[in-house]
């Protein structure tokens, strides 16, 4: 199962990589190991840190998704991990 | 709390003034001088008048919407100045919301420009939502955010949301129970950046602008809102990217049961 994940601004600063083809092996992958496993990829605990803080948006095939949802990631799923920007 | 006549349903008319202040937005095919009489009679509301709020501020006063609400607890200070056109060095010190006015009116002495220095609270929010046509977001926290688009949902209240880091900026038009609201994309408050959110004036500029912009055409009903949409603007590699948001049915705000 073949993901591709896109990093946004601040993220993709500080992963220091545009996007990622990430292979999760052949089930169905939950959205928390997806992060967990770019993490470890990276070798950075980078997207979890923002995930636990509620600080980004998450968008799976261009659709922006509730983070606390249980979602379930398939082969050629499309992900845009981007910072959620507070500032006025 | 002050304010707010209510014009609603009052005729309304452009002097000969008005109508060449307003001669090259009237020209535009769609708007005419039905649009302009339309945001004569409306009332919009900017919460915090700061880097999106000067912009949103200003370009709704040139615009010429009849009735702007402006409301800030903070003073000018020197750091607002990359940012925060509505003021000058001089005015360090000074209530933002009463400078703002003061400058808004005699920019466009046909607007009726009120400056409230208030914190936004549960206790006054419904208040202020409920006495106008629209509310535009200034903020610089989530908190306020979730509080003014769930008032906004409570009163049905058109809501335009923006945001801002550094190169980076987001848009949302908000029509409660006809798309998705802001607690649709962000159900709970997210821990908050430090204390200093860096950024760029133009960017502020940039998001500021999309905003009033939106504003403008839900207020005079032309054009498509960025309704169920969610911009995303790159400034630094110049990308805007526009995602989907789906109205959820679990939506603490307008969720399923809470619509009537």
């Amino acid at each position: 199962m073949r993901i591709y994940v896109k990093f946004y601004a601040k993220i993709r600063d500080e992963i220091g990589i545009d996007h990622m083809f990430l292979d999760m092996g052949n089930n169905p992958s939950r959205l928390i190991e997806v992060i967990r496993e770019i993490d470890r990829r990276m070798n950075k605990k980078i997207i979890e840190e923002y995930y636990v803080r509620r600080r980004l948006l998450i968008s799976i095939n261009d659709t922006l998704i509730d983070i606390d949802d249980d979602i379930l990631l398939r082969d050629g799923d499309k992900i845009d991990i981007m910072p959620l920007p507070s500032g006025g | 709390m002050r304010i707010m006549r209510n014009v609603v349903g009052q005729a309304v008319n452009l002097t000969k003034e008005e109508m060449e202040i307003y001669d090259r937005q009237i020209r535009i095919t769609g708007f005419g001088i039905e649009g302009q009489k339309k945001l004569k009679s409306k009332r919009a509301l900017v919460i915090g008048i700061g880097g999106l709020g000067s912009i949103i501020a200003t370009y709704l006063t040139v615009a010429g919407v009849g009735k702007i609400i402006l409301v800030d607890r903070d003073k000018v200070e020197l750091t607002n100045m990359n940012r925060q056109i509505l003021y000058n060095i001089d005015d360090v010190g000074k209530a933002k919301a009463r400078v703002a006015a003061e400058k808004l009116r005699r920019m466009n002495p046909y607007v009726d420009v009120e400056g409230v220095v208030e914190e936004i609270n549960e206790d006054n929010i419904d208040d202020y939502v409920k006495s106008v046509d629209i509310v535009l977001d200034g903020l610089d926290n989530f908190r306020t955010r979730l509080l003014v688009n769930d008032a906004c949902v409570r009163y049905r209240r058109p809501f335009i949301h923006g945001a801002v880091s550094g190169f980076n900026g987001q848009v949302m038009d908000i029509i409660p129970f006809k798309g998705p609201c802001l607690r649709c994309v962000v159900p709970k408050e997210p821990q908050e950046e430090s204390k200093v959110v860096p950024v760029i004036g133009v960017t502020s500029a940039l998001v500021g602008s999309i905003e009033a912009l939106e504003a403008i055409k839900l207020l005079t009903g032309i054009g498509e809102p960025l309704v169920g949409y969610f911009l995303v603007i790159n400034g630094l590699h110049m990308r805007f990217k526009t995602f989907k948001v789906i109205r959820r049915p679990n939506c603490p705000a307008c969720g399923k049961g809470i619509s009537k």
